[in-house]
């Protein structure tokens, strides 16, 4: 069955990248452009994969992440969350509160679709 | 787990991601943009409040832009974008204050960032050197910065922009002129149908054309309404070029933003913004005068630039201003007379408003002499040119010691134009109303012989008169003087206005430009063709181009 991922970036150009590689593999892409709009999506359906972005406005990462986590049936839900160099500290918050992988910006394509593949096999 | 289907775009790896990459260029030119209209106003508002979700914000786009950036392999703007964001963290933390050294560094950044996607948008790399600012930023963080006067920009805005855009769509320019040109096809078709119905003066026929010719305005109108923004979005761009100059050249410099919700066509924002930097960056090094001689001469240290714009018909006029020393009439005669352009005599017949146009004289604004009018030696041909191509005029207004005024004025659509039709040897020629001030009957008594040659007194200004068969070469076939009276236009140039003979005129009528076919190459003195209600072709004409030949 086609997998279902939710990408989630404020910025337009990194998104449009990530959904455009993700759909290159045939996976169902959704997106979102800030943390609100991402729970609301989050809410409504069920994804296979979350691939998050940590600085964001009306809500960021950290908290999309913390309220998936509590929600009872997303404990084992991926999330692949989307950091830049000089974000130790909100990495590190991110993989305390259960994020189950990180990447650093910039990254290639296809080194964020090994990644999912890998994710999504575990 | 089964591997998810393959689609047929790029199969190998590396291609995947050069594709991708390139594509991510094309998008980070339009996403940078959206940024950058953003922090200018962001960070002017900021020093005034020092608001912590203005701080965020700022931090925010920066860590954007750096993101992206990286992806592309832009590192100039990564690493600037890297260290501003530092900053702006390190003030976030409580380790740094806010001050007027930390805003101008962060507008030197700005700066830098609009001159690599101007870079980008003209198809260069988008790289440039970074490390003495970055350096400089280092050494502010790090405490080895000693005070500095304060230099404010403070701009006035109507209202913040919507960045988010509720209920707004991107659309690609290229579809809005594709819009453009079927509302262009419409009214050409519009007018001869208009002039078939007059015709054949059937009421039915007369009622539908009404209609259609109702409902064509109104098409025309919402489309070009879809084209315009806000000017504010230009003119915030130069929030940082005020600055950083007035900071480069040493004077308290206010810029402020009047008019900033008067709509503008985007698509023309490019090609304004290098004529606007000029306007300001001589107003700042020439206008302005330093403080010492401000107060001298009464007025407050800091000196003022404005940028206003308002909406006249469908004219957009825009006016950039400053309360320097004006302009020094002595000066241009002198280097008029230098260039061989004007006896000594001429010259100082010229009255002010003739004098000052002189700028716009082409060879003047290249004149080593008066390098110190211009600024860096480009002259006012940038501006100049640039407002022709868009088929605009660019006026002068000013008071010695008082300040100097530029106005330009630019047509709201550039596809679809009102002109004049006049006719001369037995052909229709189209005067784009923009550079018509009005018409009038001449008669014989009215032409006055004086030593610069034949004139027109308007209003008790004496203003040359010009046949436009002169300028088209066609004088050969000369007038009837039999005619008591003679047609004539005042026309609108750079160098002043004058009033121009015709053979009839013969009636205002909107007309779609077509642009010349790029086989024949520019043609002088010729904007473009109109298809006139009868299917004839009319020539525009380009007034600038003819009065020069």
């Amino acid at each position: 069955m086609t997998k279902k991922i939710l990408a989630v970036d404020d910025s337009n150009s990194v998104r449009k990248m990530v959904e455009f590689a993700l759909k290159s593999r045939g996976y169902n892409v959704t997106t979102a452009s800030d943390g609100q709009d991402a729970l609301e999506l989050l809410e409504k359906n069920q994804y296979d994969l979350v691939v998050l972005d940590i600085n964001m406005p009306n809500l960021d990462g950290i908290s999309v992440l913390k309220t998936v986590r509590e929600h009872p049936d997303r404990g084992s839900l991926p999330v692949l969350m989307l950091t830049t160099e000089g974000q130790e500290s909100d990495r590190d918050r991110a993989l305390t509160l259960g994020a189950t992988d990180y990447m650093v910006k910039p990254f290639k394509p296809t080194e964020l679709l090994e990644r999912v593949e890998k994710l999504l096999v575990m | 787990m089964s591997k998810p289907p393959q689609t047929p775009t790029p199969p190998h790896q590396e291609d995947l991601d050069a594709f991708l990459i390139a594509q991510m260029r094309d998008d980070f030119i339009i996403e940078a943009r959206e940024i950058l209209d953003r922090l200018g106003p962001l960070l002017a508002d900021f020093e005034k409040s020092g608001d912590e979700d203005q701080a965020k914000a700022i931090f925010r786009d920066v860590h954007t832009l750096k993101g992206t950036a990286g992806f592309v392999g832009l590192e100039a703007i990564q690493s600037l974008a890297h260290k501003i964001e530092d900053l702006f963290g390190a003030l976030r933390g409580g380790k740094l204050s806010l001050t007027t050294e930390l805003i101008d560094l962060a507008f030197e950044g700005l700066q830098f960032f609009e001159v690599v996607h101007a870079d980008l948008l003209a198809g260069g790399a988008g790289e440039g050197n970074v490390s003495k600012l970055i350096q400089r930023m280092d050494a502010l963080q790090h405490g080895k910065v000693s005070g500095k006067t304060k230099i404010s920009a403070e701009p006035r805005y109507s209202s913040p922009m919507d960045a988010t855009g509720q209920n707004t769509l991107r659309v690609e320019v290229k579809a809005l002129d594709q819009l453009m040109f079927l509302v262009g096809e419409l009214i050409t078709r519009r007018n001869a149908l208009q002039a078939s119905a007059e015709e054949l003066k059937n009421e039915r026929l007369a009622e539908i054309t009404t209609a259609i010719d109702r409902l064509t305005s109104q098409l025309q109108s919402a489309v070009t309404e879809i084209r315009l923004t806000p000017i504010e979005m230009l003119y915030n761009r130069f929030i940082p070029v005020v600055r950083n100059l007035a900071r480069e050249r040493d004077k308290d410099v206010r810029l402020l933003i009047e008019g900033g919700e008067t709509p503008f066509d985007r698509t023309i924002f490019e090609q304004m913004y290098n004529p606007l930097v000029h306007l300001i960056r001589n107003a700042i090094d020439h206008g302005l005068e330093p403080a010492a001689e401000r107060i001298d001469a009464g007025k407050p240290a800091e000196g003022n630039i404005c940028l206003s714009a308002e909406r006249h018909g469908e004219d957009v006029l825009l006016r950039i201003s400053d309360d320097g020393r004006g302009i020094n009439l002595e000066n241009i005669r002198s280097a008029a007379v230098k260039r061989g352009l004007l006896s000594q005599e001429e010259a100082q017949a010229l009255s002010q408003d003739q004098a000052i146009r002189l700028i716009f004289t082409p060879g003047m604004s290249t004149a080593v002499e008066i390098t110190e009018l211009s600024g860096r030696g480009v002259g006012m041909d940038v501006v100049v040119q640039n407002v022709r191509r868009l088929r605009g005029s660019v006026d002068v207004e000013m008071q010695p010691g008082t300040g100097t005024a530029f106005v330009i004025r630019l047509p709201l659509s550039l596809a679809v134009l009102d002109v004049l039709l006049v006719q001369c040897v037995g052909h229709i020629y189209a005067l784009p109303l923009q550079v018509v001030r009005e018409t009038m009957q001449l008669a014989v008594e009215d032409i006055h012989t004086l030593q610069l040659g034949r004139v027109v007194f308007v209003r008790d200004t004496a203003l040359p008169l010009n046949s436009l068969r002169t300028w088209l070469k066609r004088e050969g076939e000369g007038l009837d003087k039999t005619v008591p009276l003679k047609p004539a236009v005042v026309i609108r140039l750079l160098t002043g206005d004058v009033v121009l003979l015709v053979d009839a005129l013969v009636g205002r009528q909107q007309v779609v430009l077509q642009p010349l076919n790029p086989l024949l190459g520019v043609v002088n003195g010729v904007d473009g063709t109109a298809l006139l209600p009868d299917g004839s072709v009319a020539l525009i004409l380009d007034v600038e181009g003819l009065a020069h030949a």
